[in-house]
């Protein structure tokens, strides 16, 4: 489903469409589907011996889910009935999801947070553009889930998808230089240190791992990302490399002064 | 956004609508200066508004129902934000 300009219902409730349809394809489908894996036909190492399941032909426990395949949920031959329990799990989480929805958003006075800048000159709390305070929504999904509210069954779901690290959604990955970089897991690192790290990449290209073929090669630079996109040959991508070592050292002919940058951060 | 130590997903669409707020009042600004880095300046800002819409033309219900989800999910907000575009 995807949101059309043309059409004459309103962006609020495609999108409200959209989300419902998306918490029960993601969450509601998978719940009252559960897969029964023929015996045999996974790879036992990847499976912890469980007799009761074996015996029963449920599904073995998985902990790294290392079995798991799309196919498998898809293919209607190895969907089980569902379980009353599961059913009624994804009816209560549809059911919240819409409840929460068609109900009016929380409001921080009423919940027990304050504001911290509430005293100045951005007087409106809920505006979040003024001063992008914004109370902890994590904190409020727990206390549903403590005192078992009418949410309770959202919980999970909301738990699963705003634990999610920004640059992990693919969308803004694209966006991000910080995966290049430091990889996956969340660390502190700030910006300046991040720019360094990517002279620090072209220095290791720089100082003699020509020999690292084009797959390797991670093109930050300007220099990188406007000729590594044409050079498909070994002979032109050396030429790249040899331009980038040029720019770097500072030497005439050069493109860029990374190598003036480089030495300023380094050597003060 | 990156130094914040809570959850942060739930920003990221209204991170793009201030971008694209503070670059159209920019623009609005800038549209009938003369000065030559007032003219520059108004031509880069229109670059960065089509790069910013490039990626925001991403965050649809096929490509970017995490975010759509996360900011639903937000219990301060809910569909508050898609509201203004209606």
């Amino acid at each position: 489903m995807d949101i059309n300009p043309e059409d004459e219902t309103s962006y609020t409730t495609q999108y409200h469409d959209a989300y419902l349809k998306y918490g029960e394809n993601e969450y509601c489908a998978k719940l009252q589907r559960e897969p029964v894996n023929a015996l045999g036909s996974l790879p036992s190492s990847n499976l912890i011996p469980c007799p009761t399941a074996s015996g029963s032909r449920q599904s073995s426990f998985d902990p790294y889910d290392l079995s798991s395949d799309d196919n498998e949920y898809l293919t209607p031959n190895n969907v089980a009935a569902t379980t009353p329990g599961r059913s009624d799990r994804a009816a209560h989480i549809f059911t919240a999801a819409r409840l929460c929805l068609n109900l009016p958003h929380a409001g921080p006075n009423n919940w027990g947070q304050t504001n911290p800048n509430l005293n100045d000159y951005h007087s409106n709390p809920m505006d979040i553009s003024s001063t992008y305070w914004v109370p902890d929504i994590t904190d409020w999904w727990r206390q549903q889930e403590e005192t078992h509210s009418k949410y309770a069954d959202l919980c999970y779901v909301a738990r699963d998808i705003i634990s999610i690290i920004p640059r992990g959604v693919t969308v803004e990955a694209s966006f991000s230089l910080g995966p290049d970089v430091v990889g996956w897991r969340q660390s502190k690192t700030i910006g300046e240190m991040l720019r360094e790290e990517v002279i620090h990449q072209h220095n290791v290209i720089r100082s003699g791992s020509h020999t690292q073929s084009s797959q390797t090669l991670r093109a930050t630079s300007p220099v990188l990302l406007n000729t590594s996109r044409r050079s498909q040959t070994p002979l032109e991508l050396s030429k790249v490399l040899s331009d980038t070592a040029r720019a770097f050292s500072g030497a005439p002919g050069s493109t860029c002064s990374y190598g003036g940058a480089f030495r300023m951060l380094h050597l003060g | 956004m990156s130094k914040r130590h809570t959850v942060t997903l739930r920003h990221v669409i209204t991170v793009y609508n201030d971008m694209f707020d503070h670059m159209d009042g920019m623009m609005q600004a800038l549209a009938k200066k003369t000065t030559q880095w007032k003219e520059e300046f108004f031509f880069a800002v229109k670059l960065a508004q089509q790069k910013l819409s490039k990626y925001s033309a991403e965050v649809t219900p096929l490509t970017g129902m995490i975010l759509i989800s996360a900011h639903i999910l937000d219990p301060f907000r809910k569909l508050r934000s898609f509201r203004q575009l209606d």
